[in-house]
């Protein structure tokens, strides 16, 4: 009987711990966890909510890239709305706008000449967390006239970014898909798909298999080329907007077996490729050709800065991983921010060269994947909002 | 047959012990021999159950071993992902450490801990503190400013006698603190002022008013009025002068009390502009979406003020906005009448000054210490207007077929047609009151915060607490700061618009900017306690007030 009693106080015992304390606790700890979505996402606010008159306090920021991204670029930390706050730095109370002179270092890399309400880092490595401060001074009892002040702080980031999509396309030879119907075998079939974190997103919506057909019996003539177009469709599903025009580059296979379109359509004087806006990388001067036939800057930095070429730029975002790209076989592509507002589909004209299309003859190669790589690059901005009041507290 | 065991004897049964079981076994076979206990069990629960597949000890034995590992491993799936082990392979954020740390980190552990040690749950653990720099409450501001309740000793009084004494209790329900307050004590109609008081020295005078001082924010005050009589004489004059009857209470008699001071109230609205095309851009990947947005601050009073000024944030390209403003009054007293009310309202250098839409139109400057004339408009009727400097108003004289305020109005040919005081205009031969009348800067200065002038005065006899922001306000005129002023806020008139200058594209690389429109009003404020029964009664002997029975 006394196991019996024992058995039964351990059961109630371990049931209610498991249905009394578990079930209706919550941890305390709060993971903070960036979504494929972001490429740089904002983890902790400004953590501060009340000030008194006159008296300052840090309020800080921290921001994320996003480890299973490409890292970011160029990033610029800002608070807006700053005034009547001043901003504590370098020995003095500042005027947000003041610009940082050189013996004010900041705290990060590239704060010099940046005004006192931004912070700026070259790079923010895969996984690399930054916390960014200031210190503000809240207003005096005068200046907010005694009465409590709610005041709005914005702050934003801005980055340069680079996302990448992959995509195994397969290719079918007519008799094989004819085989595989009347066998009763599936012969629609996708090829992998896939990319990195980012704000942009992509979604392959190239209708597979690819279905090609032979002209010629085996070990006869060469084939010709044949004509297939490869269907993007990109979407903005961050939480902010670019800021720069989006710049995409298409990856291809190697020569002689996918190349671009670049036959000159009866009665025009562009190529295919380049009547839907892609231009060969190596023949390309960082300038886009507009609808009117005129070219334009391609737009890089935030709405502050001036108009840059684009294709430092471009080289610049990708980082170092571009010189593993074999330019020779890469198509660019400019969307300019006017145009992408949500979402935009993307259309690029290619051939199965015939040289290939004849070797998959002559080797009785039913199927065949190719893989192709997209990359997008822009700036990127997000923001957000919080809200610090001053109460004033007599005496002071 | 064998007897079959009853419901105590089973019980018995399942304890484990020899004698137990023998008595079992007595009761299930009547008292027989024996001290297998698991097989007289069975027996007795075989035969109990019908003899089909009786339960058996030993079962029962399990179930509750099994229960004891389902409920250990329920404890452990609920530890492993309430400390983010589940997480652990899927998150590219923190990871949470695991291990026995881990364990004794545990929600689980650390709420049975908590209350082992702390079984009653009022200590809070150190997380459990919000770390705020101001302790301020956040809760919304009260919609009131004060109330005001009435106990009496008694109730049952003979006429004349003075036996009544009353304890009025003034709860401060705002957030300004009352440095002085001025209560009386009377009886409703038909017997106003038919309760009379000796001056008992603590402050109460005949007339049953008295004064309370210094009641702080949130907290009361009492005062107690003693000696207090019903007039005879009086009550009987209310009632036609006929002598009462005896014993019999005087009917519907009732006593209140009213209190009565200036009140502040002070109200926020946050004017938020934005650089137009970095605005666009926001709008237009649907960031940001413009809305309108009310105060951000009011004090806690009775007369809450709010403000709008249209959809925000504002892009800066727009260079004139109106603002509404509307007050009302939540509380539950009045604004007496004869007594002035203040309204202030502060803007922006760079906005300009609040004057109700197209008024400063209406009147021009005038000034220069001298007489200067000025031709207005021919809706006036070609007539001049002149005026110092100081007598500068504007007010709203919408329907006036004349003006002559504040000062001398001439007809076209210089005459002389009517001369009026100031804060009063000419209209068909008489001088009326001007509504919606507002002060500004300097001329506010002059008029509201000279220590000698009547409103001045007024302030530091009435409202000595709401001189600092009286003070204040009359302050800021020099600061960088247009602040006008109006004394004609009434509960009808409750709607205030003017038209503010915007300054235009915002010069800095920020791309918001934020001001701030401010208004504050000291108000007269009058709240009555809910009424208390009296009865008040005459005997024989009070021959000039009772009949003789």
């Amino acid at each position: 009987m006394t196991k019996l009693k024992y058995v039964l106080i351990l059961s109630v015992f371990f049931l209610a711990l498991a249905f009394g304390c578990i079930g209706g606790g919550e941890s305390e700890f709060n993971e903070t966890k960036l979504e494929v979505e972001e490429g740089v996402g904002i983890v902790d606010t400004l953590k501060i909510e009340e000030l008194n008159p006159g008296l300052d306090g840090y309020v800080s920021l921290t921001i994320r890239s996003n480890l299973g991204g490409e890292g970011a670029s160029n990033v610029i930390i800002g608070i807006d709305n700053v005034k009547p706050f001043k901003i504590v730095e370098c020995g003095a109370d500042r005027d947000p706008e003041e610009i940082r002179g050189e013996n004010c270092a900041g705290q990060l890399d590239k704060d010099r000449n940046l005004p006192f309400r931004m912070r700026g880092t070259a790079k923010l490595f895969p996984g690399e967390e930054l916390d960014v401060f200031w210190r503000l001074k809240a207003p005096s009892k005068d200046e907010i006239s005694d009465i409590a002040l709610k005041h709005p702080l914005y702050y934003d980031v801005e980055y340069d970014y680079r996302v990448n999509f992959h995509q195994s396309i397969i290719f079918m030879s007519q008799n094989e898909m004819l085989r595989r119907r009347q066998a009763g075998e599936d012969y629609i079939i996708e090829g992998e798909s896939g990319g990195g974190a980012g704000e942009l997103r992509f979604t392959g919506t190239t209708q597979q298999p690819v279905i090609y057909f032979f002209d010629y019996e085996p070990g006869s003539e060469q084939e010709s080329d044949f004509n297939f177009a490869l269907q993007y469709f990109v979407e903005n599903k961050g939480k902010g907007f670019p800021l720069s025009d989006v710049v995409l580059l298409l990856e291809y296979p190697a020569n002689n077996k996918i190349e671009p379109d670049s036959n000159i359509p009866e009665g025009s004087d562009k190529t295919n490729y380049e009547i839907y806006g892609w231009h060969k990388w190596n023949e390309w001067d960082g300038k886009i050709i507009l609808a009117d036939g005129t070219t334009s800057d391609c737009r890089t930095g935030d709405i502050r800065q001036p108009l840059i070429n684009c294709k430092g730029w471009v080289e610049q975002t990708f980082g170092e991983d571009f010189k593993k790209v074999e330019t020779d076989k890469v198509l660019v592509k400019v969307v300019k921010r006017e145009d992408f507002v949500d979402s935009f589909s993307v259309y690029a004209p290619m051939v199965m060269t015939g040289q290939e299309r004849t070797f998959l003859r002559n080797s009785n190669i039913p199927l065949k994947i190719y893989s192709f790589n997209v990359y997008a690059m822009y700036r990127y901005f997000i923001e957000g909002k919080e809200y610090i009041t001053v109460f004033p507290v007599r005496g002071i | 047959m064998k007897q079959l065991p009853g419901l105590d004897d089973i019980e018995k049964i399942a304890v484990p012990e020899l004698g137990i079981a023998e008595e079992a076994m007595g009761a299930a076979e009547g008292g027989g021999k024996g001290n297998d206990f698991n097989k007289e069990y069975e027996k007795a629960f075989g035969r109990g159950r019908g003899g089909g597949g009786g339960m058996p000890h030993i079962e029962w034995t399990k179930i509750l071993l099994i229960l004891a590992v389902v409920g250990i491993i329920i404890i452990v799936v609920f530890w492993f992902f309430s400390v983010g082990g589940g997480q652990a392979s899927a998150g590219l954020g923190t990871r949470v450490g695991m291990g026995i740390g881990a364990i004794f980190d545990s929600y689980a552990i650390k709420s049975f801990m908590n209350t082992l040690s702390n079984p009653f749950g009022i200590q809070p653990t150190s997380g459990q503190y919000e770390e705020v720099q101001s302790t301020q409450p956040k809760t919304p501001p009260p919609n009131q400013a004060f109330s005001v309740e009435i106990r009496g000793a008694t109730d049952t009084v003979l006429l004349d006698q003075k036996a009544l004494m009353f304890i009025v209790k003034v709860n401060n329900l705002g957030s300004s603190k009352i440095s002085k307050m001025d209560i009386s004590l009377d009886l409703l109609p038909p017997y106003s002022g038919c309760l009379v008081f000796d001056s008992n020295g603590d402050g109460i005078f005949e007339s049953g008013k008295a004064e309370i001082t210094d009641i702080a924010p949130f907290s009361s005050k009492e005062k107690v009025f003693s000696g207090g009589k019903i007039d005879g004489e009086c009550v009987a004059d209310k009632l036609g002068g006929s002598k009462l009857k005896p014993k019999i209470p005087v009917g519907n008699m009732f006593a209140y009390a009213k209190a009565i001071t200036y009140y502040p109230t002070a109200s926020r609205l946050a004017v938020e502009r934005i650089k137009e095309d970095y605005g666009i851009l926001l709008v237009r990947n649907d960031v940001l979406r413009q809305q309108k947005t009310g105060a951000i601050y009011r004090s806690g009073s009775a007369l809450t003020i709010d403000m709008d000024i249209g959809d925000q944030p504002i892009f800066d390209s727009v260079t004139e906005a109106g603002l509404l403003m509307r007050w009302q009054n939540l509380g539950k007293g009045k604004m007496p009448v004869g007594m002035k009310p203040f309204l202030f309202i502060v803007t922006p250098d760079k906005f300009g000054k609040c004057l109700p839409t197209g008024i400063e139109s209406l009147w021009t400057i005038i000034a220069d210490g001298e007489r200067i004339t000025y031709k207005l408009g021919s809706w006036f009727g070609g007539a001049e207007l002149e005026g110092s400097e100081s007598d500068l108003f504007w007010c709203d004289v919408s329907g006036a077929s004349g003006v002559a305020s504040p000062s001398i109005t001439y007809d076209e040919e210089g005459e002389l047609i009517y001369e009026c005081p100031i804060g009063a205009y000419y209209d068909n031969g008489e001088c009326k009151t001007m509504v919606n009348c507002v002060l500004c800067d300097k001329h506010l200065s002059e008029h509201w915060c000279d220590p000698n002038k009547d409103v001045y005065k007024q302030i530091e006899e009435y409202a000595p607490h709401a001189k600092p922001i009286f003070d204040w306000m009359c302050s800021l005129v020099d600061k960088g700061y247009h602040v006008c002023g109006t004394s004609t806020l009434t509960e009808e008139f409750n709607v205030f618009s003017c038209s503010l200058k915007l300054p235009g594209p915002i010069k800095t690389n920020e791309n918001r900017v934020t001001e701030y429109i401010t208004a504050a009003a000291i108000y007269p404020y009058e709240v009555k306690s809910p009424s208390l029964g009296i009865k008040a009664y005459c005997i024989e002997s009070q021959t000039d007030i009772c009949e003789s029975s």
